[in-house]
């Protein structure tokens, strides 16, 4: 085995700049493109969101909850983001599978 | 990859739970509408208990990302000495996650549940028992049609019962 001496990047980007897209989408939704944002509510207390994204990559369905919900709180607010019981982030193929769209 | 490694590929989440009810739900009323009465029994029944168990979940400060796997565990009978008489039974026994679920929102200090919980659970539990799948099945449109308007009631109310 080589011996390497720097670490080769991930292709995942950091936690930080995809909670900054996400919130930039939030605050300024694009007409079309990813990340394509679901916002369900199926009783007025209950929010259920769902990021379909092609960036997720190979991050955790846990990391990915986390980055929707603190982009979610940042924008809205805690109290508001305390009314989510789904944050799921989900790449198109698993969207697909899933059945969400 | 097979499909069950492609489910356990991520840890089981309190969200899985939350929209595997809502999906189960939908999917007893399928069966029932196509007559299928004993499966649309036990399927509500299990969305009943995921209900209750993101209940108690939400109260006892989950996130939607948290894993259930430790949350389970720790209400198992060699770790967890419960204030009320109902057994544990494997996570089946919806009596359990009821007085779990009013134990915890006494604790923490959170406003009591809707009235008609306590008769809709009893309604549940008359009807339904995680053994049942092992059953042919012997249930009328009557039956199902009641059991599905305990568990629609159940999924209404969730958001005061979680929070």
């Amino acid at each position: 085995m080589p011996v390497r001496t720097r670490l080769e990047k991930s292709g995942v980007p950091a936690e930080g700049k995809l909670r900054a897209d996400l919130v930039s989408e939030l605050q300024n939704p694009k007409k079309r493109g990813e990340p394509d944002i679901i916002i369900e509510r199926p009783h007025p207390s209950t929010i259920h969101l769902y990021v379909i994204w092609k960036k997720w990559g190979n991050l955790e369905q846990m990391v990915r909850s986390r980055v929707i919900l603190d982009a979610f709180a940042e924008v809205h607010g805690e109290k508001k983001a305390s009314d989510v019981t789904i944050a799921m982030g989900l790449t198109p193929v698993e969207a697909d599978r899933l059945g969400i769209k | 990859m097979g499909y069950r490694a492609l489910l356990e590929a991520d840890s089981e989440t309190v969200q899985d739970l939350v929209l595997s009810a809502s999906r189960r739900l939908a999917e007893a009323m399928t069966l029932y509408l196509d007559g299928k009465y004993h499966t649309a029994i036990y399927i509500a029944g299990l969305s009943a208990e995921m209900y209750l168990k993101t209940s108690c979940y939400f109260v006892g400060g989950a996130i939607p990302a948290t894993p259930t796997d430790t949350l389970f565990q720790q209400l198992r009978p060699k770790r967890y000495k419960p204030p009320f008489p109902e057994k544990f039974e494997s996570g089946h026994n919806l009596w359990f996650w009821y007085e779990e679920l009013l134990h915890r929102r006494k604790r923490r200090g959170h406003r009591g549940v809707p009235r008609l919980l306590r008769q809709v659970i009893a309604a549940i539990c008359t009807n339904w028992y995680i053994g049942m799948r092992y059953r042919p099945g012997m249930a009328v449109e009557r039956d199902a049609e009641r059991f599905l308007s305990q568990v629609e009631w159940l999924a209404a109310n969730h958001v005061h019962l979680r929070s």
